[in-house]
C-alpha cells in the first residue's frame, strides 16, 4: 500500500515539477535582492554618498566653485603628501617580506605556535595598537630599556614620534592579515608543483619566490592592495605614534577640521588619497586583465 | 644512471604502515613497475626514494651513494606527477629550463638541452605556449621532458597516465617505454593498471599494505602468481571458492567433477580457491582424451556474451560454481562441454 501510495504521490507531483523552477527562479531572484539590499544600503549611505559628496565639496570653496582647494591643500601639504606615499610604500615592503616569509615557512613546516602568535594583532584595535606600541618604543620605552640592559648604552633614542616608529607600527598591524590572505593561497598551490622545483634541484626558498609565490599572485596582490589602503588611510596610528612634522594625510584632513572647520581643504585631500589609491588599483587591475587573457 | 637498492624501508604513519620492510632493486637501466591497489604504499615508496617522505628505517642506495637521509633536491632524481606538477605560470620553454638553469647551465646549453628534451618527447614548436594551452597527453610529455633534461640518474614516474584518457594512455605507454630503453635510465613505474605494468615492465613488484607481495619478471609473475591476491589482482576472471575434500587417495579439491591437488598445508574442510583465467582455457564439444599436461572439466553452457572477436560463455559445473571461459565459436546454449585447461595454468591456493 505505502509504496503504491508513493507511486501516486510522485506521478502527481511530476507536473508540479516541471513548473516549479519558474516559480523558484522568481522568488530567488526577489530573495536575492532582499537579501543583498542591507548591504547595498550600508554601501550606499556609508560609502557611495559621503564619496560624492566629499568629490563635489572637495571643489567648493569660499571662493566658489573651482580647484582653490587643491592649490591650497598641495601648497600647504605637498611633504606630508610625498610623506603619506613613502611610509605607505615601506610599511607595504616590509609586510610583504614578512608575510611572505612566515606564510612561506608555514607553507613547508607546522609551527603551532608560530601560527597562532602572528595573528595575534589581527584582534587588537588600531588604538590600543597605536597606543601600545607608543610605549613600546618610547625614548624610555619597553624596547630601550630592554637594550639598555643588553648593551649598556644608557640613554637610546626612541623610535616612537619619528618615522620608523610609525613603520614599526604599521607593519606590526597590518602583517597578520596579509600572513594569513598569503598563507591560504601558499597552501592552495598543490604539494606536486613544490615538489617538481625541489626534485629538480631547488630548494626552499627558490621553491617559493619562483614557484609558489607567482602561482598565488593573485592572492599575493589582494592582500597588498589592502595592506596599501588600510595603511594610507589610518588615522590613529599616525596620530598615537607619528612625527609631528611631517605627517599622514588623514592626519592632515582631520587637523583641517578639527581646527579650522575647513572642509574644503580637508576633503581635496580626501581625494587625493582616493587617486593614490586608484592608481595603485589601476595597475593592480591591469596585472590582472594581462593574467587572465594569458 | 645507476642500481637502485632498497633495504629494509618502512614507514608508519601513526597505526598505518604505509611501508612495511619493503627491499627491492633496480637493475641500472631497467624499468620496474611497482603495482599495487590504492593504499598499497607505491605513491609512499616513490615518494621515500625522491626524498619528500623520511622513511622510520631502511635504506635507500643509489649507485654506490647512500641517499636515505639526502635533501630532495640533492638526491638527482627526477619525478613526474600523476598532476603532471607544470608550473601555470612558466612557459613550456621555463618549464623544462628551470631545472637546468638550477645546475648553473649557460643559456646557449640550456637552449640546446630544452630543444632536444622537447624533440625527445615529439613536441617541437610549442616552447613559447603555456601548460594551460596544452592537451592532456602533451602535459604529460613536457612533464616527462622537465624530467629528463636533467640527466637524472633515475627517473621516476608516479601514475604518469591515470589522468589520459585510453587511446592516449596506449600510445604514450610505449613512447615511454622506448624513451626509457634509449636513454638507458633506470625507471620507477608506479601504476594500479595490471596491464601497463605488465607491458612496460623488465620486472613488476606487486605491493599490498605496505609489503612486497611479489617480484619477478612480467612473464613470470603472472604465469605463477605466488599468492591470491597476485593472481587475483594481475587479472583472474574466474576465482571459485570450495572446500577441501578427503577419500582413500587423500585431500583433494573438485571442479568440473575432476579430482584436483590442494596445497600441502590445507586440511580437510579448509577453504581452498581455484583460480583460471577465461582466455587460457580451451573450450571443447567432444571429451579430450585423458592427459598429464591438463585438467579436464565438465560443464554446462549456461549463458554467453558476444565480445566482437570472441564468445565468452559462462559455464557452470556440476559443484554449482559458474566460470567465465572464452571461446572463438558461437555454440548452443545448454550444451555439455569440456573444458581443458593446463596444469600449471590452474592457480589452486
Amino acid at each position: 500500500m505505502r509504496l503504491a501510495s508513493s507511486k501516486q504521490a510522485s506521478s502527481v507531483s511530476k507536473p508540479g515539477k516541471t513548473q516549479r523552477p519558474r516559480g523558484r527562479a522568481g522568488q530567488s531572484n526577489l530573495s536575492g535582492i532582499l537579501l543583498v539590499l542591507p548591504a547595498l544600503i550600508v554601501l550606499g549611505v556609508l560609502y557611495i554618498y559621503p564619496l560624492i559628496s566629499s568629490i563635489i565639496m572637495s571643489f567648493v570653496s569660499e571662493q566658489g566653485i573651482g580647484l582653490y582647494n587643491y592649490r591650497k591643500a598641495i601648497n600647504l601639504y605637498w611633504v606630508d603628501i610625498f610623506f603619506t606615499i613613502g611610509i605607505t610604500l615601506i610599511s607595504l615592503a616590509i609586510v610583504f617580506i614578512i608575510s611572505v616569509a612566515i606564510a612561506g615557512y608555514l607553507r613547508f613546516n607546522q609551527w603551532p605556535f608560530l601560527n597562532f602568535v602572528y595573528r595575534l594583532p589581527l584582534f587588537i584595535p588600531f588604538l590600543i595598537a597605536g597606543h601600545s606600541m607608543r610605549v613600546f618604543l618610547a625614548p624610555h620605552g619597553i624596547l630601550n630599556i630592554i637594550l639598555t640592559r643588553i648593551t649598556g648604552i644608557p640613554e637610546l633614542p626612541g623610535l616612537a614620534f619619528g618615522w620608523p616608529g610609525l613603520v614599526i607600527a604599521f607593519v606590526w598591524k597590518q602583517f597578520p592579515q596579509a600572513t594569513l590572505l598569503i598563507l591560504g593561497a601558499f597552501q592552495s598551490v598543490p604539494d606536486s608543483c613544490i615538489e617538481a622545483a625541489l626534485n629538480l634541484g631547488s630548494n626552499k626558498f627558490r621553491a617559493i619566490w619562483q614557484i609558489v609565490l607567482p602561482i598565488a599572485s593573485p592572492t599575493v596582490l589582494v592582500a597588498m592592495v589592502l595592506t596599501f589602503v588600510s595603511t594610507i588611510g589610518c588615522l590613529t596610528i599616525p596620530l598615537l605614534i607619528g612625527p609631528s612634522k611631517p605627517v599622514m594625510l588623514p592626519v592632515d584632513m582631520s587637523f583641517r577640521i578639527t581646527y579650522f572647520n575647513d572642509w574644503g581643504v580637508a576633503n581635496a585631500l580626501g581625494v587625493i588619497s582616493y587617486l593614490l589609491v586608484i592608481g595603485l588599483s589601476f595597475y593592480y587591475l591591469r596585472y590582472m586583465v594581462k593574467k587572465e587573457e594569458a | 644512471m645507476a642500481t637502485l637498492r632498497i633495504k629494509g624501508l618502512t614507514k608508519t604513519y601513526g597505526q598505518l604502515k604505509a611501508l612495511d620492510n619493503v627491499d627491492l632493486t633496480v637493475e641500472e637501466g631497467k624499468l620496474a613497475a611497482i603495482l599495487g591497489p590504492s593504499g598499497s604504499g607505491k605513491s609512499t615508496l616513490v615518494r621515500a626514494i625522491a626524498g619528500f617522505v623520511v622513511p622510520d628505517c631502511g635504506e635507500i642506495f643509489l649507485g654506490e651513494r647512500d641517499i636515505t637521509h639526502e635533501r630532495p633536491e640533492h638526491r638527482n632524481t627526477a619525478m613526474v606527477f600523476q598532476s603532471y606538477a607544470l608550473w601555470p605560470h612558466m612557459t613550456v620553454y621555463q618549464n623544462i629550463a628551470f631545472g637546468l638553469k638550477l645546475k648553473k647551465k649557460t643559456p646557449e646549453e640550456i637552449a640546446k638541452k630544452v630543444k632536444w628534451a622537447l624533440e625527445l618527447v615529439d613536441l617541437p614548436g610549442l616552447e613559447e605556449r603555456l601548460p594551460t594551452q596544452l592537451s592532456g597527453g602533451q602535459q604529460q610529455r613536457v612533464a616527462l621532458a622537465r624530467a629528463l633534461v636533467v640527466d637524472p640518474e633515475i627517473l621516476l614516474l608516479d601514475e604518469p597516465l591515470s589522468n589520459l584518457d585510453a587511446k592516449i594512455r596506449y600510445k604514450l605507454r610505449f613512447e615511454i617505454k622506448k624513451l626509457q630503453k634509449r636513454l638507458n635510465i633506470t625507471t620507477i613505474y608506479i601504476t594500479h593498471d595490471q596491464e601497463e605494468a605488465l607491458s612496460i615492465a623488465d620486472s613488476v613488484v606487486l605491493l599490498k599494505d605496505g609489503r612486497v607481495m611479489q617480484a619477478g619478471a612480467p612473464q613470470d609473475i603472472y604465469s605463477r602468481p605466488g599468492d591470491l591476491f597476485v593472481a587475483e589482482f594481475l587479472g583472474a576472471s574466474n576465482i571459485v571458492t570450495g572446500k577441501t575434500l578427503r577419500d582413500e587417495g587423500g585431500l583433494y579439491a573438485s571442479l568440473g567433477g575432476t579430482r584436483l591437488p590442494v596445497p600441502d598445508d590445507k586440511k580437510e574442510n579448509d577453504e581452498v580457491s581455484l583460480i583460471l583465467r577465461a582466455d587460457e582455457v580451451e573450450l571443447t564439444t567432444e571429451k579430450p582424451a585423458e592427459s598429464e599436461d591438463y585438467y579436464v572439466l565438465k560443464g554446462i553452457l549456461c549463458d554467453q556474451m558476444y565480445l566482437g572477436s570472441r564468445w565468452r560463455y559462462e559455464v557452470s559445473t556440476p559443484e554449482g560454481h559458474s566460470l567465465l571461459v572464452d571461446h572463438d565459436r558461437n555454440l548452443a546454449a545448454h550444451s555439455e562441454i569440456y573444458l581443458c585447461i593446463s596444469r600449471d595454468r590452474l592457480y589452486i591456493y
